[in-house]
């Protein structure tokens, strides 16, 4: 066990000082920072804050306005004008932005004019004036009339099985969080990819092998370069985490529907449940794809095939939305190279039963230490093998149960083969 | 004679349709320097590979210390292998110090015994570099100290002198001589007969997977020896008793001597001569290069004595 935590240190710390690693551990927050940045530009008030004025053709806005309206309070109120030569008089003078004509018919037409000079108003300014309108509007309906009409319904999404409530305001960032946490895991997948078959070619390639072999025993070696590839990527993961909650609390000030997020907690305990297994079962595999082959070119074709595996809910994405308790995504949630994506989506759209995600857990656990069982096989199969990839017949030998030697064994074996 | 610390009984290795390794059996003691030998593709590395539990025999039985292979056992192993290796793109002191602490020493007395090393072996200077940046001798000088620095009771070298210029053959001798004063078991394998003579006690010669020769280097040599003696100095050899041939060889006399003869009763003729004047005489005893050719290249029968 020491020497599987030394091999483990080894392998955090070789990794960890590499410039690819660690331009992609910052290279993350870096995107985060920028897209955060992008979020604060395009929520700060800014741009023209003239108001917008109106002509009242119609008589609309001479009436009261609903209870429940509030005026924003970031752009001044619109400007009534008596006619249109007025309203364009204070156009031309740069008074307002533009004014909106409301004319005779609009009751029956509900369609508005606007007049502005060389470029469109703002959105704020637009916002407020149909605001101010819609609160003329329905000024006249019962009270719990205007309520509605003016903030909506509010819809819960509850579970068919009555286990999980999700409001309104959170259902968009429930469906959205799986995907962003299926890119979250992509990114750590292919990024990390690379280092998971270096770590067996890098034996190879530098003829540590035999050194290694006379050190620790293929299991410890092989445990050891995946707990230590699992601590990287955990580090990418929870300095990615990390970078991600800074940015929402330091966006959390300027923008506000982020203030109202729900965090939707199931999608979240789901992911951080199987994402361990999932990427030991990733490392496991990659492991021995790299102890198959002799050039760390090579390995990667395979690899490619083995990601793939791991991204393949994201082409069903379809049937997640449609038939979310279909066969084929029942079965997607119990393979565990796609369990955690798919269960994770699945948790946003359906209510998944306890029995699926208990039974998908257990094989995915039972995958994850298998591949490294296998890796290790494969490894002190092909570990020797320089110039020559280990073929399917290879693999096959390797994976059967070692026969025990024994001399009688041995001197059987001579005499047939002296025959 | 004390238990072996290697016993390798009627191994056996194939790959695909090569019998890469065939019967071999061997024991090797502690306090030893065996030489195990054999020409390219003779089974040598495969067998070491199954010794060391890196290959696992198809038959036979290996044991170490008294028993089958084990994780503990290894911390008592060094090992060199042919394919020397170590990670290039790293720091030297930083990469024996990993591989020290693999083998069961603490940090700090891996490092303790790092820095007594590095500086014996002239590479304390170079411990900040990589391994890439050092020349071919000072990376064999880095595996020689890997092989070592825990202080293991079996050593196992393979070409140990390759890249070393004549100082640091010299200094690798002596601290290979020096580890089996202390009682450590050294397995050899080299192709240079020379080092074998001069160093090991016992040899094993592997061909085609078989092992055709196997015991004290002393005993094999006598068992090779054709009947003749080699005198350096002057008299009349032809006429000796016993004496069939008298044939001059740069600055000494090769008398090949008749069946029954014997080099005392020679010795003795010699000694009754008038007029003759001897500086050396010795039995004519083949070097282990010419056992080794004469094996291995001509019918690879050895003497049933030396293959006992």
């Amino acid at each position: 066990m020491r020497n599987l935590w030394k091999v483990a240190k080894e392998e955090f710390n070789r990794l960890a000082r590499k410039r690819s690693f660690i331009l992609s551990l910052i290279g993350m927050p870096i995107f985060i920072g920028v897209i955060m940045a992008i979020a604060i530009f395009t929520a700060m008030p800014r741009g023209d804050a003239r108001p917008l004025g109106y002509v009242d053709l119609a008589g609309v806005m001479a009436g009261p306005v609903a209870a429940g309206y509030t005026a924003p309070d970031d752009i001044a109120a619109p400007v009534s004008f008596a006619d249109q030569a007025a309203a364009r008089a204070a156009l031309e003078r740069g008074e307002i932005q533009g004014f909106y004509l409301i004319g005779e018919d609009y009751s029956q037409t509900r369609k508005l004019q606007l007049f502005t000079w060389d470029k469109a108003p703002s959105g704020r300014a637009r916002n407020a004036f149909q605001a101010l309108l819609a609160a003329h509007v329905v000024a006249q309906a019962p009270a719990d009339a205007q309520r509605i009409l003016l903030e909506g319904t509010t819809l819960n999404f509850r579970a068919a099985d009555d286990t999980r409530e999700m409001p309104a305001e959170g259902f968009v960032v429930a469906i959205i969080l799986p995907f962003v946490i299926g890119f979250f895991f992509l990114m750590v997948v292919m990024s990390s990819g690379g280092y998971l078959l270096q770590a067996v070619t890098t034996e190879k390639e530098n003829r540590m092998v035999e050194v290694m072999m006379t050190s620790v025993s293929p299991l410890q070696m092989i445990g050891g370069k995946a707990v230590g590839l699992i601590g990287v990527a955990l580090t990418q993961v929870a300095v990615w985490l990390l970078a991600l909650a800074v940015a929402l609390v330091v966006i959390r000030a300027q923008v506000s529907w982020i203030a109202d997020i729900q965090i939707p907690w199931g999608t979240l305990g789901i992911t951080a449940l199987f994402f361990l297994p999932t990427y030991v079962l990733l490392a496991g595999l990659m492991i021995a794809v790299g102890s198959m082959v002799t050039e760390l070119q090579h390995g990667q074709q395979i690899a490619g095939f083995f990601n793939l595996l791991f991204a393949l809910p994201f082409f069903f994405l379809v049937m997640v939305f449609n038939n979310p308790d279909s066969a084929i995504m029942i079965a997607m949630s119990l393979f565990p190279t796609t369990s955690m994506m798919t269960l994770a989506m699945r948790w946003a759209v359906t209510a998944v039963p306890m029995w699926q995600v208990g039974l998908s857990f257990a094989l995915l656990c039972l995958a994850a230490l298998g591949s490294i069982w296998l890796a290790a096989k494969v490894f002190r199969a092909g570990m020797l093998r320089y110039g020559q990839p280990l073929n399917l017949a290879g693999l096959r030998e390797a994976i059967r149960p070692a026969k025990p030697v024994t001399s009688a064994q041995g001197a059987a074996a001579r005499g047939s083969a002296k025959v | 004679m004390a238990e072996p610390i290697v016993s390798i009984r009627d191994v056996c290795k194939t790959f695909g349709p090569v019998r890469a390794v065939d019967d071999v059996s061997f024991d090797v003691y502690p306090g030893e320097i065996f030489g195990l030998l054999g020409p390219n593709g003779a089974g040598k590395t495969t067998t070491i590979r199954m010794m060391l539990d890196i290959f696992r025999p198809d038959c036979g039985e290996v044991r170490l210390f008294g028993k089958p292979m084990t994780e503990a056992a290894k911390h008592r192993i060094g090992y060199m292998p042919e394919e020397r290796g170590l990670y290039r793109d790293q720091q030297l002191e930083p990469t024996l110090h990993y591989l020290a602490t693999l083998k069961g020493l603490s940090e700090a007395e891996a490092s303790r015994r790092l820095q007594k090393w590095l500086k014996q072996l002239d590479l304390w200077d170079s411990r900040k570099k990589k391994i890439q940046d050092l020349s071919r001798g000072m990376q064999q000088k880095a595996q020689l100290i890997a092989t070592l620095v825990h202080e293991p009771d079996l050593i196992v070298v393979d070409e140990p002198f390759a890249n070393l210029d004549p100082v640091n053959t010299r200094m690798a001798i002596d601290m290979l001589s020096e580890q089996a004063q202390q009682g450590k078991a050294i397995i050899m394998s080299t192709h240079l007969m020379y080092q074998v003579e001069a160093m090991c006690h016992r040899i094993v010669l592997i061909d085609k997977g078989r092992v055709v020769l196997y015991g004290p280097v002393d005993q094999i040599k006598r068992e090779f020896a054709s009947n003749a003696v080699l005198i350096y100095g002057q008299a009349d050899f032809g006429s000796l008793p016993g004496v069939l041939e008298a044939r001059q060889e740069n600055s000494h006399w090769r008398l090949s001597l008749a069946q029954g003869a014997t080099p005392q009763g020679v010795f003795r003729a010699l000694a009754q001569q008038d007029g003759a004047r001897i500086e050396r005489f010795e039995l004519a005893e083949p070097s282990l290069d010419d056992i080794f050719i004469n094996v291995v290249a001509g019918d690879g029968q050895a003497p049933e004595a030396a293959n006992a």
